[in-house]
């Protein structure tokens, strides 16, 4: 078994997907703790919805880079669903389900009315399951998602005590002078990156597991927001290195490997709370 | 004045970077649009029409030359570039010791970089296929591989050698088949294509 692992690890492709695919968990997990504790963990969903349809339409528009559309897109719908929050007429969870749905819907139809493409269902099948994109990136690509990924990281680590003061009680922060519209607007933009980054690696249907699993099970061992963003990184890696190596091994889809590994381990991690 | 300057750098340098991703997730975005290969096309964006034995409309990523002795039709096998791929593999690429996952990742890599493996004797098993092109007066014959999901795939054209006769040595629709051909790429009409020429049934 080790010998296949080193014999896979030779290729440049598997050596990108796993850099790719821990980077992204990484930086996914960091956030997905402050979006579970605002009671925002279907965002990743939503927003991944509202990504697919904006790739649709790009796909009608034939633009020759989709991304130029489908980030400014999830980017502007993250950031209106974190910052109108409990303000809005539809409130919170309605307005993801309704983008969720309804962007879903939308390309969907759209693809089947407008597509071109001789394999529809091989084109949603791809974009919903992730498929195996993680595997078909180039070094730029790499390079490009690192970077990102980085820049999340650092942002959040910058801005660690803002985060966290607005995460837990948003009307206390802002009496305290912190700007929670913008700590949110920031949250927002490394959302959609994050989430956009994230359709290669699992899909837009299991990108909300990315986001949530690693916080909850985190969450189920430790109490402090620290100790819970730490675990939940460690653990989120963890899944996504094995997931990505199970499915080079046995051939199985990547993303839904990957979110297979983190339920197990959220199984896991509340056996343990429950002991404890 | 300096945290308001300081706030606008921040969300000016989180937009940027966001606009850099554009090559970052595009799942169909190819690494090399002048890399005109016309069984990329298939992967993704708009993926290859997965053959099926009653299925007419089936799209064979690359057509077979008219005369399969003209050699003068290919390419002539550049040398490849010196790529951690071309040492991993050395001359011989068998695919069918690797996982489904990995043979697709393997098998888009030779769709989009072909002069990586021009002049390689490839291996691959994968479900047989062949179309006839009614516009051309061309069969062409493929073999189809899938990714994990089942909801994507690939195929590579092989030319068998004339030792196989049409149809009575050819499998059936569908067949899952084991194919051995030296990878190379020629160009016709309206593009270069892909193909393992003087290839041989394993099984």
């Amino acid at each position: 078994m080790l010998d296949k692992i080193f014999f896979y690890l030779q290729y440049p492709f598997v050596r990108y997907a796993i850099i790719v695919g821990v980077l992204i968990s990484l930086s996914s997990s960091l956030l997905g703790v402050t979006l579970v504790l605002k009671r925002f963990s279907y965002i990743g969903d939503g927003l991944s919805h509202v990504a697919f349809g904006a790739m649709a339409v790009a796909t009608v528009l034939k633009l020759s880079d989709k991304m130029l559309l489908i980030l400014p897109v999830t980017v502007i719908c993250a950031v209106l669903l974190l910052k109108t929050g409990q303000n809005a007429k539809v409130k919170g969870d309605a307005a993801i389900a309704m983008l969720s749905v309804g962007s879903l819907a939308f390309g969907y139809l759209l693809m089947n009315i407008f597509s071109t493409s001789s394999n529809l269902t091989g084109d949603v099948c791809s974009t919903l399951f992730g498929s195996t994109s993680i595997l078909t990136l180039t070094l730029n690509e790499v390079i490009l998602c690192a970077v990102l990924s980085v820049v999340v990281m650092g942002i959040f680590i910058f801005m660690y005590n803002k985060i966290l003061a607005v995460t837990f009680d948003e009307t206390f922060a802002k009496a305290t002078g912190v700007s929670a519209d913008f700590y949110n607007t920031i949250t927002a933009v490394m959302i959609a990156v994050i989430i956009v980054l994230a359709m290669n690696l699992v899909g837009s249907l299991l990108i909300s597991a990315l986001v949530i699993f690693p916080a909850l099970s985190a969450m189920n061992v430790f109490k402090s927001f620290f100790k819970v963003t730490i675990a939940s990184s460690i653990l989120s890696v963890i899944c996504a290195f094995v997931g990505i190596m199970i499915s080079i091994l046995a051939g199985t889809p990547v993303g839904s490997t990957i979110v297979a590994a983190d339920v197990f381990v959220f199984l896991l991690s509340f056996a343990m709370g429950k002991k404890k | 004045m300096k945290m308001r300057l300081l706030r606008r750098t921040i969300i000016l340098s989180i937009l940027s970077c966001s606009i850099f991703v554009s090559g970052c997730a595009g799942q169909g975005d190819l690494p090399d649009e002048s890399t005109d290969i016309t069984a990329s096309d298939t992967i993704e964006t708009e993926p290859i029409a997965v053959p099926t034995p009653d299925d007419e409309d089936i799209i064979i990523p690359s057509p077979e030359p008219e005369n399969t002795d003209n050699n003068d039709a290919f390419i002539p096998a550049s040398e490849p570039e010196n790529t951690d791929d071309n040492e991993i593999d050395g001359d011989y690429i068998d695919l069918t010791i690797m996982s489904s996952t990995v043979v697709y990742g393997q098998v888009y890599n030779m769709m989009y970089y072909p002069e990586k493996f021009i002049g390689k004797t490839i291996k691959m098993k994968g479900l047989y296929s062949d179309y006839f092109d009614q516009r051309s007066g061309k069969r062409y014959f493929a073999c189809i591989i899938m990714d994990a999901t089942a909801c994507c795939s690939q195929g590579v054209e092989f030319i068998l050698t004339d030792d196989y006769k049409y149809p009575d040595d050819y499998p059936t629709q569908g067949d899952e088949v084991t194919v051995e051909g030296i990878f190379d790429v020629y160009e016709e009409e309206d593009g270069s294509y892909c193909t393992l020429r003087e290839a041989k049934l394993i099984s």
